[in-house]
């Protein structure tokens, strides 16, 4: 859905159209949903904000001035709210900021990208990227699911473009690292072509 | 590897790079073969990042939403505001107006209670209905709307017993044993900014 559909959508819901609304909200709930999943691990929180974040559109459509996409702009709604929520949660809920995982630079050797292309399952990017802190899983999921520009993702996250491509950089090789450890436990990847070496 | 080639890979695999850009990769991606495989590497993750989404339906919480809706009251101060504006008042005025009035009215209360308990020789203290059960004390965000509270009082299976008091806290009665985690859910709640476990509701509240 582009601005300018959202935009009448967002006149109607100006005058309490609740079918407007509807529109609206199933149009992105998936969309947030994800995102603050991505964030909290909670689906009962994560439904919260999702209800929270649309239900503040509800009230003040007239805030969204059109000035970026409206999906980057209520993405930013739902992150404040997340953040609340985040802060607000049990010491013992806290997931640590896991940046015990090594930086260690991985191999840039083609036949390393080609194996870890190929060897990267479901499960083992998902276990990876519940490895990463904070914001670069966020980084990762406002590029790689959002689509997200650079400026668009600097916007949400509230930081300098530099960071971004910083976070991404590093975000890339944690991932990679952890993946050729995966590997190592499954016995692949040293003995094949020693290509993941660090 | 290109530094360049690095900074924009991402961009270009997500497709938000600009057409200069998005050229000057292919160009490299022509030249440079062995880049390719971190082209592939960057697809499979951004394959892999969608795939990771969670199935959920496009109603997920809707319902919640809606009742939301329907329930949608203004706020006591939008209310004000709106009263006191038909008499061509500015909001702010109007709730300074309305400060100042409840001030009044408490200070005239006040006097008629003192007169009226020097006038008795004994008197009892005063009679305080003392609440039973597990109390959680709340204070809520100056923004949190009725119907938030509402929602979260219904959730944790809460009885409001008191409050506000002068500091703004609430007393919410909850059922015994289920107080540790109705206060993990309360404070969890964007719309709370502090809640903890209280002995009971003091006098006056």
């Amino acid at each position: 859905m582009d601005n300018d559909e959202v935009n009448q959508l967002l006149i109607r819901i100006g005058r309490e159209d609740q079918a407007a609304f509807r529109q609206l909200y199933k149009a992105f709930s998936r969309r947030v949903y994800a995102y603050v999943l991505n964030m909290l691990h909670d689906h009962a929180r994560a439904e919260e904000v999702v209800v929270d974040t649309l239900y503040e559109v509800w009230r003040h459509p007239d805030r969204f001035r059109g000035d970026s996409q409206f999906s980057t702009w209520l993405i930013g709604i739902a992150r404040r709210k997340a953040l609340m929520v985040y802060r607000a949660r049990r010491p013992d809920e806290v997931h640590g900021d896991l940046e015990d995982i090594a930086e260690v630079t991985a191999s840039d050797t083609p036949d390393g990208y080609a194996e870890l292309a190929g060897k990267q399952r479901r499960e083992g990017v998902q276990h990876c990227m519940g490895k990463l802190s904070d914001e670069h899983r966020e980084c990762l999921h406002l590029v790689f699911f959002e689509g997200m520009g650079l400026a668009e993702v600097a916007q949400v996250q509230n930081c300098p473009e530099g960071t971004v491509k910083t976070r991404l950089f590093h975000a890339r090789q944690k991932i990679k690292n952890c993946l050729q450890s995966l590997l190592r436990s499954e016995g692949g990847a040293p003995g094949v072509k020693g290509a993941l070496a660090s | 590897m290109n530094e360049r080639f690095e900074e924009l890979l991402p961009w270009y695999v997500n497709g938000s790079l600009g057409a200069e850009d998005r050229a000057w990769v292919d160009a490299y991606l022509e030249q440079n073969p062995d880049a390719r495989d971190e082209l592939a590497w960057f697809r499979s993750l951004q394959q892999r990042v969608q795939e990771n989404a969670p199935a959920v339906p496009e109603t997920i919480g809707l319902a919640r939403a809606m009742r939301l809706i329907q329930g949608d009251r203004p706020t006591l101060a939008e209310r004000i505001g709106a009263l006191f504006g038909n008499f061509g008042m500015r909001p702010s005025y109007a709730l300074a107006a309305l400060a100042i009035m409840a001030v009044q009215a408490g200070v005239i209360l006040n006097l008629l209670g003192d007169a009226r308990e020097n006038a008795d020789e004994i008197r009892a203290l005063h009679a305080v209905h003392v609440e039973e059960g597990p109390m959680l004390k709340i204070s809520f965000a100056p923004d949190a709307k009725e119907t938030d509270i509402r929602m979260l009082v219904v959730q944790v299976q809460g009885e409001l017993a008191g409050g506000p008091g002068q500091l703004g806290d609430y007393y919410l009665r909850v059922p015994a044993g289920s107080e540790a985690a109705a206060l993990a859910r309360v404070q969890a709640a964007p719309i709370v900014q502090a809640a903890s476990l209280a002995p009971g509701v003091p006098p006056r509240e």
